[in-house]
């Protein structure tokens, strides 16, 4: 209950502060992810693709190279991205001035189209003017429009593509893309096939006829953000459909260093042995295909990484599915959200680090009340068979000791609320088992010693003092004996418990150097406060077999919790040394 | 108080209490040893 409450809360708070949460489970993935790799485009940068210029093969702004844009971007019923968005915005605009470029959706009516895909990296639209004449328009990547045209429009003439003219063109997109221009290259034939019979072979001997040139600033909080994601154990790669030079110049502008780089054709040509080293070298993987994406991710998992993966493209939905924790935003394409686990209500990588945040606080709390609940209930097995071995009675009623624990689980919804150190915020946190079994065993005995200590005082001391003589004695009252003792030891198990959360909760000096939140003491105190009320209230204590505590179990009570506190606090330090913290 | 504190079995409880504060010098110890031996 507590656990589920931890994260629940979690999920309010992270909701807050624009970070929703699909599956909560995932809130602790969030938590110890240590490696966050995002698409380039709308994360770093600011996702305003804008359409810089229009050029032809000789680097000069032509009208006609918009105008055939125009007609794929506006024709193609596929998802219009931003690309396409930005080409049909600027034709629209400057159609006021450019008389060509007006109306070119009466002029020209759609024929057929062969759809973008990831392989080809392009798509086509075939188009038919008033005079009848059909004509393919295909526009994507550079190399691969290169690689279907035989022939360039070189001024009015179109001439048989020649090493000169790929050199040019090759010179004048790396010259772009180191300026972090993005470039998409246009490429038309006349007369293609038939009608209805256009296809993927359509696709070759065609004209190149220009590129366009966009540009997209990276986003001014990008840099801050990445900052803090390393300042918080998280190391960011990029991997984008892009090119390497165009990622690149965002590097530079965003100050993150570049350690390595590895291509879509270097991640196709590896096995997996290869790429899970390679990637642990690299930090920018450009011109990736959605499954080269999805490897890269799996690879850095099977190094034992917490991976997270950001993206809002089609391209990034494997990727998603793969990643630890898959995140996505409210504006991106339905399958991209579908396969995430946290929808970020805003494109920002801070936001994302304040979730990042939120997931080791929840991770915090939860694995807080985990170790102290475990280690409670281990010292209290070894309380038990002391108990059972040594004592003529029962030392707690089944029914106490249900209600023990009810009051408890009751003090502990207070816990998803409490304070985390700044210090613990600071790496990531992996669920570790083997720190559970470490915690129990070296904290639970701590309990035990106080619980046996209390026996000792309830059967030697106040159990004869207030029930009139030894246990078996002649004149002894038997039933107050027990009840006594059974409260005694009734009322110090939720006193340590409740109290030894806030030795145990952090790796610093309890409530000088760290405190809890004013829930959690008013919980335990509360707790605490009830345990002792209990015995004395008349109808209930009868039910329960309980009995009011003489004035002199208080003093011991008091003593024994400061020595227990003590204790623990020692305990936990020791623990400290030898295995770095606490939680 | 039905009974006075001269009255109670201290030899006992002085036993046990030796028997308790041991198993807390022991169990401390281990930690101590734990927590300064190199890993």
């Amino acid at each position: 209950m507590i656990v589920t409450s931890c994260l629940a809360k979690g999920a309010i708070t992270m909701g807050k502060k624009k970070v929703i949460v699909k599956n909560i489970n995932s809130i602790q993935n969030f938590g110890a992810m240590d490696i966050l790799c995002t698409d380039k485009t709308g994360t770093l940068t600011q996702d305003r693709v804008a359409l810089e210029d229009h050029l032809n093969i000789n680097g000069v702004t032509d009208y006609r190279v918009l105008r055939h844009a125009f007609l794929n971007s506006y024709y193609q019923t596929g998802l219009k991205n931003l690309m396409d968005q930005s080409i049909i915005g600027k034709t629209k605009e400057l159609s006021n001035t450019y008389p060509a470029l007006a109306n070119l959706d009466k002029t020209y009516t759609k024929v057929d189209e062969i759809p973008f895909d990831f392989s080809r990296k392009r798509m086509s639209v075939v188009v038919k003017d008033a005079s009848g004449k059909t004509q393919m328009i295909t526009k994507g990547a550079v190399e691969e429009i290169l690689a279907i045209s035989s022939f360039a429009e070189v001024g009015d003439n179109v001439v048989p593509m020649s090493e000169d003219i790929l050199d040019k063109v090759r010179s004048m997109v790396a010259s772009y893309s180191r300026r972090g221009f993005r470039i998409i290259a246009v490429a038309q034939k006349n007369n293609p096939s038939a009608v209805n019979s256009f296809g993927v072979q359509d696709e070759k001997d065609m004209v190149l006829i220009g590129y366009l040139i966009f540009f997209d600033p990276p986003k001014e909080s990008t840099a801050k953000a990445l900052a803090h994601l390393q300042e918080y154990g998280v190391h960011t790669k990029v991997l984008t459909g892009d090119s390497a030079e165009v990622a690149e110049y965002v590097f530079q502008l965003v100050g993150l260093p570049l350690e390595g780089v590895l291509l879509g054709k270097d991640v196709e040509g590896m096995d997996e042995k290869s790429l899970q080293i390679g990637v642990e070298k690299c930090n920018l993987f450009a011109k990736l295909s959605p499954e080269d994406k999805a490897r890269v991710v799996q690879a850095l998992r099977h190094n034992g990484h917490v991976v997270g993966y950001m993206g809002d493209g089609i391209n990034d939905a494997p990727a998603l599915k793969a990643a630890d924790i898959g995140i996505s935003v409210d504006t991106a394409v339905d399958i991209a959200k579908e396969s995430a686990h946290v929808i970020l209500l805003e494109k920002d990588l801070e936001v994302l680090v304040d979730g990042i945040i939120e997931g080791r606080k929840t991770y915090a709390n939860m694995i807080k009340y985990i170790k102290m609940t475990a280690s409670s209930n281990f010292g209290n097995i070894f309380s038990e068979l002391a108990a059972a071995a040594l004592l003529p009675f029962l030392p707690m009623l089944p029914l106490q000791l249900l209600l023990l624990n009810l009051i408890y689980d009751f003090s502990c919804i207070a816990i998803p609320f409490d304070n985390v150190d700044k210090e613990y915020l600071q790496k990531p946190r992996k669920w570790d088992a083997s720190s559970l079994g470490r915690f129990m065993l070296w904290m639970g005995p701590t309990s035990s010693i106080f619980d046996w200590l209390t026996y000792l005082v309830m059967y030697f001391v106040i159990c004869p003092l207030f029930a009139g003589g030894h246990w078996g004695d002649p004149g002894t009252d038997s039933a107050l004996f027990i009840a006594l003792f059974q409260t005694g030891w009734f009322v110090e198990s939720m006193a340590s418990q409740s109290l030894v959360i806030h030795m145990i909760r952090s790796n610093k000096i309890p409530l000088f150097q760290s405190r809890a939140s004013w829930q959690l003491c008013l919980a335990s105190l509360l707790a605490i406060g009830v345990a002792i009320a209990l015995p004395f209230t008349p109808g209930v204590s009868g039910a329960l077999g309980l009995a009011p505590l003489p004035w002199v179990y208080f003093i011991y009570l008091i003593l024994a919790i400061l020595l227990y506190m003590l204790l623990a606090t020692l305990a936990k330090n020791l623990y400290k040394r030898r295995y770095g913290e606490v939680l | 108080m039905k009974i006075s504190l001269g009255e109670l079995d201290w030899g006992p409880f002085s036993i046990w209490l030796g028997v308790i504060l041991g198993a807390l010098v022991l169990f401390l110890a281990v930690l101590f040893i734990l927590a300064y031996r190199k890993k």
